[in-house]
């Protein structure tokens, strides 16, 4: 399959463009999918979706094989969404880390099924960064490596970052809960 | 053996860590594409492709033009004096002067020959 993509790539580099649509019907969907995880909004994360895939055509020669075509259009889709997103100067939440907070409680309430519309509602505060990786780890259990190639972070650092992220949407739920 | 298997198989398999959070993740409504999605992009493509080439014909057209003015200025700068002289010259010579209206006659002779080759076989 991926050598056939890699052939497919040759001929859109070669002029063939239309058979560039092979990865918009392919990978169009997994792409709307992150992105709409970060843009809620139907019409402004489809012209996302779409400019994530015009840029990834006019760079397509970049495109060396090293990960992915799907990891790959998913790092554009990323960037092009947090800079999107950067535009609209969204402010969000900042919260401050509670060192009594044991992860026995974190374990608890992210388990908690009685308590996922509360989840949502934490989830929908977090940071782009923070969304995408719990979507990526969570959600479309990505491997390490390809989630820390689409965020452009540190492979290491990704479970300090979940760590983290967890006791934030912990907090965030209490804060939710009380006001 | 199979009865020993059968024992360490538990009765119910363990929850998956963080199902709350798994669940959360789940898009209640996920958004879709429209079907026309593949085509609408590759006609955008080929729009923008279309429009890049144009911008890069008109901007090698404007260096062109900006190098052709700048080196006649040039010429004119620092030959001008001597070749308006030798003009001076042809023009007062009868026999020089006769060989102008052959030589403009060449070059528009050789302009529209180029422009019909490029409008017959570009």
């Amino acid at each position: 399959m991926v050598s056939d993509e890699q052939r497919l790539i040759a001929r859109v580099l070669d002029g063939h463009a239309e058979d560039y649509g092979y990865f918009l019907e392919r990978y169009g969907q997994e792409v709307m999918r992150l992105v709409s995880r970060l843009v809620p909004q139907q019409q402004d994360a489809e012209e996302l979706v779409q400019d994530a895939f015009v840029r990834a055509y006019d760079r397509l020669e970049t495109f060396g094989g090293r990960s992915s075509f799907s990891t790959w259009i998913c790092r554009i889709a990323y960037t092009t969404a947090v800079s999107w997103l950067r535009k609209q100067r969204i402010k969000y939440l900042s919260i401050e880390d509670n060192l009594h907070l044991t992860d026995t409680k974190v374990d608890e309430a992210l388990d908690d099924e009685t308590r996922i519309d509360e989840l949502r509602r934490a989830i929908a505060q977090l940071k782009p960064d923070e969304q995408t990786l719990i979507t990526l780890f969570y959600y479309d259990n990505r491997p390490l490596a390809d989630i820390a190639y689409i965020l452009d972070i540190e492979t290491g650092t990704i479970a300090t970052r979940l760590h983290r992220i967890r006791r934030k949407l912990y907090l965030l739920m209490k804060h939710g809960s009380k006001s | 053996m199979e009865a020993n298997r059968k024992d360490t198989i538990p009765a119910e398999a363990p929850k998956l860590k963080d199902s709350a959070l798994r669940q959360a993740l789940t898009p209640t409504e996920p958004l879709k594409l429209p079907s026309n999605f593949a085509h609408v992009t590759l006609r955008r493509i080929e729009r923008e492709r279309i429009e890049r080439e144009r911008r890069e014909h008109v901007i090698a057209l404007v260096t062109v033009a900006v190098c052709l003015l700048l080196g006649l200025a040039a010429i004119g700068f620092f030959y001008g004096a001597t070749l308006l002289a030798a003009f001076q010259t042809m023009f007062h010579q009868s026999e020089s002067f006769g060989l102008i209206p052959a030589i403009a006659f060449c070059f528009l002779f050789f302009a529209l020959l180029n422009h019909f080759l490029r409008r017959r076989y570009a």
